[in-house]
This record gives structure tokens, C-alpha cells and sequence, in this order.
């Protein structure tokens, strides 16, 4: 049995809060970074346990639509889409997580642009499926930030 | 902080300036939450009568990139205004005095920045506050931006391009500085190109920012400075308004509140009453999504600071947290409105 990151997060943010920001000066410098530095515990506290998780479902989910994208009229993106379509996270590092899902959604952004840019019925579903992905990760990544 | 030689040189300058046979300067201190300056307090003896001052400094990198030039002469726009807003005593383009350029103005004291993102700002005084600082956002568009000290550092945009002059800029902003791809941003920029905003009522003086956090009041209800003139620019007054109204400046009311103080509709008749301009609601959502895409422009460029190493002040770690997440989200949220699938 051993802390959790977030209870250790949080409990660094406490002890910032109550012990050491009421013993400095109103006029220090320092008081405003030390209630950022508590701000962003709590913050990161949120985050360190789910970012994992954001990023593999994420990750699965651009690559299933890549891979019907890529069955769609879709011109010269059709083989990235393939060969992206297929790719997969080497390991769960958190790094490694967002290396891949930033190439995901480099080749999401000239995607979207297409399908933006046609009419047809494939073109209007195929950017409502990206809408849905782009807002359950804006939503997965939303945080609650302390009153400040 | 201001080393010591820095301080007597300041000083010797100031003297100059003011024409003054002694200056001494004590109290000297740093404030935080300049995210574009490094904003210093000082008190002055000026021949034996006491000043209170302003130094604003051009930091090794910053949350906003601006010229002081321009934030000087939009304060001195507002000399002698209905807006409050502090005597502006002195540019200095010469990095040789304090190291950096700088600028000089009279300190406005017995005020208090309240954080955007503080829940009790303003206790019982908010709706008197949110009266006020709606009365001066409709002043600030009403102010002559043809004749005003702002437009002859910045010119006067063209009222037909003023929306894509600004797009522009923090589109570049966004693609220089993200460190991965950012495809909300993306859409939304292509969504602000394809439905431009009818041209402006007529061009306005634009603060920029805005909001609460950027305005001093005196803890008794009353709105005492409006400050943070660095990203001011001439253009359409439905900018400032959206920005205002953006929910990341709202001290994270849950009731909707007009940047969390008053009734929109009480917000925008005080800004129509006192601009003169009508409200057009059809513009202002292009100006609502413009203004959630400028501070995602920020937050990414702030982080991206923090990242490179070059600012390690922790407001800029933060900016890249909550800030992106909740402008990603609006975003979103915006540009998913009515989106339905196809059966």
C-alpha cells in the first residue's frame, strides 16, 4: 500500500495552501507563484492518473476511422490513411502515448479539411465521426480548476 | 526583480524627465501576474513630493508578444476619458537603463485585481462592478480611434479586412508555437475563414484583453483603473465585447453571468448605450469563437515558453493545463452546435 499520485499531488497542494502561502508576505513575489504551484498540483493530480487512458482510446479511435476513411474517396490521402490506419503504440508511456497521437492527429487535421471541403454524404458523415472524436477528447481532457 | 544599478539609473532617468533637482526612489517591487511585462511598484520622492509609479518591462518572453510603444499610446488614448486609466508618464525604447525596454506611468493605488478565475471576486459589490465595467467597455469603442495617440503607432486598419488582420495574427501564433498538432484549432480556423463577420459599425479602439483580472476596483464597488493595454488595436468593438464575455474570464460562475457579474442582456444594452453601437448578434458569434481561439493562441504560446525554456515563471505552465483544455472544449462545443449525423 502506497500513496497515490494524485493523493500525493493533492496533498503537496494542501500543504502549499495551508502551511507555507500563509507565512509569506502579501507582497512577495513569490506568494503568486507558490498558489500557481499549488493550482497546478491540483490540476496535474487529475490528470496523471486518466492520461493514459485519454490517449490509447483516442488513439484506437482515430485509427478505426482512418481505416473507413481509407475505403472512401479520399484522393491522395488514402495510403497515409492506410498505413496509419494500422500503426500501433510501441508501449503505455505517456510519451510514447502522445508521440503517436500527435502523428494521429496531424493526418486527422488534412482529413477533416477534406471532408470539410466536399459535399457528397461520405464527406458530411465522415465529419461528423471526426466532430465526435474531437469532442470526447476535448471533453476526456477537460479539467476542474480550483477557485484562485 | 530591478537590481540595484538598475534602480539609480531608472532613478537618474526619471529625474530627466521630470525635470526634477532630487529623485529618490524606495519600495521597489515586483507584482504578479504580468503576463506580458514585468510590472514593478515603486515610490518616488519627486523634490520632496511623494509619487506613487508604474515600470513595466519588457520580459525575456511573455505570455503576449507586444510592443510597448503601442500599449503606451493606448493609455495615453484614454487621457482625460470617462475610462479610468493611469497617467502615462514615459516611454523608454533604450534597453541601456534597465536592461530592457520600458515604460513609466503613475501607480493608482487602493485597488485590487480581482482572478478570473476567483468564485468570490467582488463579494457584495459585483453587480455594481459589472455595471461599471460595461459602462467603460461601451466608452472605450466610443473614443475617436482615427484621432487617438493608439492609431498613429498602429494606423487604421481596413474596416472590410479588420476581422482577417486579426485571424491572421493568431493563426500564425498558433501554428508557430504549438508543439503538437492542434485540430480543434485548426477547424476552427477554417470554420472563421469561410463565414466572415459583416465589416465594423465603425472602427473602435480594441483594449484586447479585456476582463476581470485587468481592472482595478477599490473594494467598496467601485471600478477604479481599466489596465493591460498591451494587445490594444483598432478595430471592430464586437472583439472586446466577445472577449469579455468568453466563459474563461466568467470567475467561473455556473449561473451564466456576463463575465460572471451581471445579466447579458443588461451588458450589452450598457455597451450599446454607452458605444453607440448596435449590437449584431450575427457578428458577435463570429467574435465569440474568434475570442476562444485568440487565448487558445495564448495559452499554446505561453506553454510553448514554459516548454522552450525560456520563462519558467509557473503561470505559463499553467497556461498550457486548464486554459487549453476549456478553450478546446468551447470550441468544440461551438462548432458541434446543430452538427447532427446523417442516418
Amino acid at each position: 500500500m502506497k500513496p497515490t499520485m494524485d493523493h500525493l499531488l493533492i496533498s503537496m497542494a494542501t500543504t502549499i495552501g495551508t502551511k507555507i502561502i500563509p507565512e509569506m508576505p502579501e507582497t512577495s513575489y513569490a506568494l503568486g507563484d507558490a498558489k500557481m504551484v499549488a493550482a497546478l498540483a491540483v490540476l496535474l493530480a487529475q490528470e496523471v492518473d486518466r492520461a493514459a487512458d485519454v490517449l490509447v482510446r483516442e488513439n484506437a479511435a482515430i485509427r478505426a476511422l482512418f481505416a473507413r476513411a481509407a475505403e472512401m474517396p479520399v484522393g491522395p490521402l488514402r495510403a497515409q490513411l492506410a498505413q496509419a490506419a494500422v500503426t500501433t503504440d510501441a508501449n503505455l508511456r505517456v510519451s510514447v502515448l502522445e508521440a503517436a497521437n500527435a502523428e494521429l492527429r496531424a493526418l486527422l487535421i488534412d482529413l477533416h479539411a477534406l471532408a470539410e471541403a466536399r459535399e457528397a454524404n461520405w464527406a458530411v458523415r465522415l465529419d461528423y465521426r471526426i466532430w465526435m472524436i474531437l469532442k470526447q477528447g476535448a471533453q476526456d481532457r477537460m479539467l476542474v480548476l480550483p477557485s484562485m | 526583480m530591478l537590481t540595484p544599478d538598475e534602480i539609480t539609473r531608472l532613478a537618474q532617468h526619471l529625474a530627466d524627465h521630470l525635470g526634477a533637482k532630487h529623485l529618490h526612489v524606495s519600495n521597489v517591487r515586483r507584482f504578479h501576474g504580468g503576463a506580458s511585462r514585468e510590472t514593478y511598484g515603486l515610490d518616488v520622492e519627486v523634490d520632496g513630493i511623494p509619487r506613487g509609479l508604474i515600470v513595466r518591462r519588457d520580459p525575456a518572453d511573455s505570455l503576449i508578444d507586444t510592443e510597448r510603444a503601442l500599449e503606451f499610446a493606448a493609455y495615453r488614448s484614454f487621457a482625460d476619458s470617462p475610462v479610468p486609466v493611469p497617467l502615462a508618464i514615459c516611454l523608454v525604447e533604450d534597453s541601456g537603463i534597465i536592461g530592457a525596454p520600458y515604460f513609466v506611468m503613475e501607480r493608482i493605488d487602493g485597488g485590487q485585481a480581482e482572478s478570473a478565475f476567483n468564485s468570490e471576486a467582488y463579494g457584495e459589490h459585483r453587480t455594481a462592478i459589472g455595471t461599471q465595467f460595461f459602462t467603460h467597455l461601451g466608452q472605450i469603442a466610443a473614443v475617436d480611434a482615427a484621432a487617438s495617440p493608439l492609431a498613429q503607432v498602429t494606423g487604421m486598419p481596413d474596416a472590410a479586412t479588420c476581422w482577417s488582420d486579426q485571424l491572421a495574427v493568431w493563426e500564425k501564433v498558433i501554428t508557430d508555437d504549438a508543439v503538437e498538432p492542434q485540430p480543434i484549432a485548426m477547424a476552427a480556423i477554417r470554420w472563421l475563414k469561410r463565414t466572415p463577420p459583416p465589416p465594423p459599425q465603425r472602427l473602435s479602439i480594441v483594449h484586447g484583453d479585456y476582463r476581470n483580472g485587468n481592472v482595478l476596483h477599490d473594494l467598496a464597488g467601485r471600478l477604479i483603473a481599466v489596465l493591460d493595454w498591451e494587445m490594444a488595436h483598432i478595430g471592430d468593438a464586437h472583439e472586446d465585447l466577445a472577449w469579455a464575455l468568453d466563459p474563461m474570464w466568467n470567475l467561473q460562475d455556473g449561473e451564466g453571468r456576463a463575465a460572471g457579474l451581471i445579466l447579458r442582456a443588461d451588458a450589452i444594452a450598457l455597451w450599446e448605450q454607452e458605444s453607440g453601437l448596435g449590437f449584431d448578434a450575427a457578428a458577435f458569434v463570429w467574435w465569440e469563437m474568434f475570442a476562444t481561439l485568440k487565448g487558445l493562441g495564448i495559452w499554446i504560446s505561453a506553454a510553448r515558453a514554459f516548454i522552450d525554456g525560456k520563462n519558467d515563471d509557473p503561470i505559463l505552465a499553467l497556461s498550457g493545463t486548464f486554459p487549453l483544455a476549456r478553450a478546446n472544449l468551447l470550441l468544440t462545443e461551438r462548432l458541434t452546435q446543430g452538427l447532427r449525423a446523417l442516418p
